[in-house]
């Protein structure tokens, strides 16, 4: 059976994000990845394949080059997973979907790594003059979501649950789709006037979308969660992959791709006006 | 700065008490004298989505107004009486929150608490006692409009019963911060009340 390297190396943003990239353009660059690499320790997850969710695609091999990666909706890639497909980690935008495959036996215990938060994403040029949620409810809008089994489609349900906004929103809905990029790509080309993505996700795109918040009290909780796979030949280095996703470099990187530390940090209020400088 | 008061430190062993302790003088005999009703009861049982959906906006705003008025009492900067105001003020609050939050919880729904947000305050907000009871006046007057536009729209009468309560209560915390900061403590005779998505953008302000 074959599988499926999705986002291997994918517009929009344009970042190598594997070895498994079909792209002839991007070989040069995969050659100097090599040649960096060969004057560079081997890392100890080389070899591996991660499984992960389609907003890590940037962060992902920013933490670590070194092992495959096949990116796309949660679901999908749990679907595989449960297909027998050979991954070594899983990491999903969820947590729902790894303790399900914990229960079903497939992957190790998971373990929480991130947050994230959704926002709305509208074309650079806005022609449906979206300032906030509930404009989205006018007559006319077109929005794309993520459908419902992807985790963003699912949170995206949730936050118009929350504001009781679903069915004048979902009356807008023109396309649903099976990830996230896919929504924000959408938005980004001016195809539809709006969609909801990772607030990750539209750092990708600067330039191409205006965000607009989602209220904090729709907000759903993100948290993201990884496992090794049960049948992954490779448990010591999928073990080291995820070691070095929640060690403090890891972390540090996530943090500059925007996504959020597992705890809040201790706010820090100034009760005193700076001091000038002499 | 200052020392930095958590809100479990404030609250210590139940919101009375632990503001007790805090509290001197006037604001003693304050919190002494806050003899009230009993809130309605929380369990809401089968309400209208669009209920549900004030609620949601004014746990916000009552996580909002907790965490303003924590800052506000660890700054130091305000005086015994403006100090033991907004210490009762940051208990009220607390039941105010306290109340939604078991509501909500009713319909098995698990509250927004406040390690899931961070806010935000315009700079220099904190950095006098003016500053404070101004931050003060504005958010009372954010949540007023709030609990009013939810008191004009909610279909459950247990839960408009319980934010009439509260509405009257964010006045006269409102009255008291306007009148600190030479406004009159009241004018309209029919306050504005604020939309969903009014008070949910006014909220947004403050949220980063």
């Amino acid at each position: 059976m074959r599988w499926t390297r999705t986002r291997a190396s994918r517009p929009p943003a344009g970042r190598a994000v594997g070895r498994h990239t079909a792209l002839a353009g991007l070989l040069a660059a995969a050659l100097a990845v090599a040649a960096v690499s060969s004057t560079t320790p081997a890392s100890a997850v080389s070899g591996i394949t991660v499984y992960a969710a389609s907003s890590l695609t940037d962060v992902f091999p920013a933490i670590d080059p070194a092992p495959r990666y096949s990116f796309g909706g949660s679901n999908t890639l749990a679907a595989q997973i449960t297909l027998g497909a050979p991954a070594d980690v899983f990491a999903s935008a969820n947590t729902a979907i790894p303790a399900e495959l914990y229960t079903k036996g497939l992957v190790e215990q998971p373990v929480n790594f991130t947050r994230n938060t959704l926002v709305i994403v509208v074309p650079k040029s806005n022609p449906a003059g979206i300032k906030s949620i509930y404009d989205l409810t006018k007559p006319g809008v077109s929005i794309d979501i993520a459908a419902s089994g992807v985790p963003v489609g699912s949170y995206t349900l949730q936050i118009l649950s929350q504001m009781n906004l679903t069915r004048l929103v979902l009356a807008n809905v023109v396309s649903q789709e099976t990830d996230v990029r896919d929504v924000l790509s959408k938005v980004a080309l001016g195809q539809v006037d709006a969609g909801f993505v990772y607030s990750t996700d539209a750092k990708t795109v600067p330039g191409q979308v205006t965000v607009i918040p989602v209220p904090v009290w729709a907000q759903p909780k993100v948290t993201y969660a990884m496992a090794v796979v049960k049948n992954s030949p490779n448990q010591a280095a999928a073990q080291a992959f995820i070691n070095e996703v929640l060690g403090k470099a890891g972390q540090a990187k996530l943090l500059s791709y925007g996504f959020l530390p597992l705890t809040k940090p201790k706010e820090r209020i100034q009760t005193k006006p700076p001091k000038k400088k002499k | 700065m200052a020392g930095e008061l958590t809100r479990a430190q404030l609250l210590g062993g139940g919101a009375k008490g632990g503001a007790a302790l805090l509290l001197g003088g006037a604001a003693s005999g304050l919190l002494a004298s806050r003899a009230q009703a009993d809130p309605p009861a929380t369990s809401l049982g089968t309400v209208p989505a669009s209920d549900l959906a004030y609620v949601r906006l004014l746990i916000a705003v009552e996580l909002l107004t907790v965490d303003f008025y924590t800052h506000a009492i660890a700054s130091e900067h305000l005086r015994p009486q403006p100090l033991a105001e907004a210490q009762i003020a940051f208990i009220n609050e607390n039941e105010h929150y306290d109340y939604l939050a078991a509501a909500i919880a009713s319909g098995g729904e698990v509250a927004l608490t406040a390690a899931d947000v961070d806010f935000a305050y315009p700079q220099g907000g904190f950095y006098t006692a003016a500053a404070v009871i101004e931050l003060a006046s504005t958010l009372e007057h954010l949540a007023l409009g709030a609990y009013l536009g939810a008191a004009g729209n909610l279909a459950d009468p247990v839960l408009q019963a319980a934010v009439a309560q509260i509405t009257a209560n964010e006045a006269q915390h409102l009255a008291a911060f306007a009148q600190r900061s030479r406004r009159p403590p009241f004018r309209q005779a029919f306050p504005d009340p604020l939309t969903i998505e009014e008070a949910s953008d006014a909220l947004d302000a403050y949220t980063s």
